[in-house]
């Protein structure tokens, strides 16, 4: 198998965003039981080797196409776009105004005496966002709108990681 | 990675947290994002009418190094003019906080808070 090849190629997926995931996780296991290193063991060094470079280049392709937010990067990325570079730091205002208020909601969070009912809540909040914006990324994607689309993957990257936030604290605050 | 000891004092005891009344003519407001990291940083500038930034306030969701860089540059403006502050550049700030090259972003998102906060000033004069 040519690892030098894009994920879509890989699972014979269509480059666009909107995928059958049970496509994905049917070729994906195909293909990691195919390359298997365990099936090349006496193979020569070379063979076991590739092997290797294989599942670990299946296991990143997954990962990447699973994902929602991984998957817009990615083919954002295919296009030479680069969403997540550290060096672009203009959102638009009233959405930093909302992340600023979200986070202000989450920090108050560790001082009501019963934080689930608003734990749960703001992740309803947060969940209904994410799926908003992969509506938004979809439809601009696919209509060639990359700048659009580009914006809609940057702030949904702001919402995965306030997910990410959201679950640690009620971890550490329903214990 | 290890924040060196200029971080750590900024972190533990940021500078002028707080928030400004951005309704106020002489109040600029910046805000910036870096999707990267999730970092939000809120930047706000009270200049006189001689051009003089008299205080500046800040407030920032993020990392370590974005909180100290945010508030450095709060202690730095203060007393400068507005073009002296433009001035700023985060190798400047990267370098007063010894940043190790995977948080230089976070200097870069101090540089342009201070550049948006300018201009929002600017833009309502």
């Amino acid at each position: 198998m040519d690892i030098s090849q894009d994920y879509f190629t890989c699972y014979s997926l269509p480059r666009t965003f909107e995928i059958d995931l049970g496509v994905l996780r049917q070729s994906h296991r195909v293909l990691q039981q195919q390359y298997h290193p365990d099936r090349f063991v006496g193979f020569g060094e070379a063979q076991e080797r590739l092997a290797v470079q294989t599942t670990a280049y299946l296991n990143q392709a997954f990962a990447t196409l699973s994902a929602p937010l991984r998957r817009g990067i990615y083919l954002l990325q295919l296009l030479g776009m680069d969403p997540m570079a550290p060096t672009n730091t203009q959102m638009p205002m009233d959405f930093l105004l909302q992340q600023i208020e979200l986070r202000e909601g989450i920090e108050e969070l560790s001082r009501v005496p019963d934080p689930e009912p608003a734990i749960t809540a703001l992740a309803r909040e947060l969940q209904a966002q994410a799926e908003q914006l992969e509506v938004d990324f979809s439809q601009s994607f696919a209509a060639d709108n990359y700048l659009s689309a580009e914006t809609a993957v940057r702030k949904l990257q702001f919402i995965v990681k306030l997910q990410q936030q959201l679950d640690a604290l009620e971890g550490e605050l329903l214990d | 990675m290890a924040y060196s000891e200029q971080v750590i004092d900024h972190y533990e005891n940021p500078r002028n947290v707080g928030k400004m009344d951005e309704a106020d003519a002489h109040v600029g407001t910046g805000m910036v994002g870096a999707p990267a990291c999730g970092d939000v940083m809120r930047l706000q500038i009270k200049v006189s009418d001689e051009g003089v930034i008299e205080d500046a306030k800040f407030k920032t969701y993020g990392c370590g190094s974005a909180i100290a860089s945010s508030s450095l540059v709060t202690e730095w403006m203060k007393g400068m003019t507005l073009d002296q502050a433009g001035e700023i550049r985060n190798a400047n700030i990267s370098e007063e906080l010894a940043l190790p090259p995977v948080k230089i972003h976070c200097s870069v998102l101090a540089e342009d808070a201070i550049k948006a906060a300018i201009d929002n000033y600017k833009s309502k004069q």
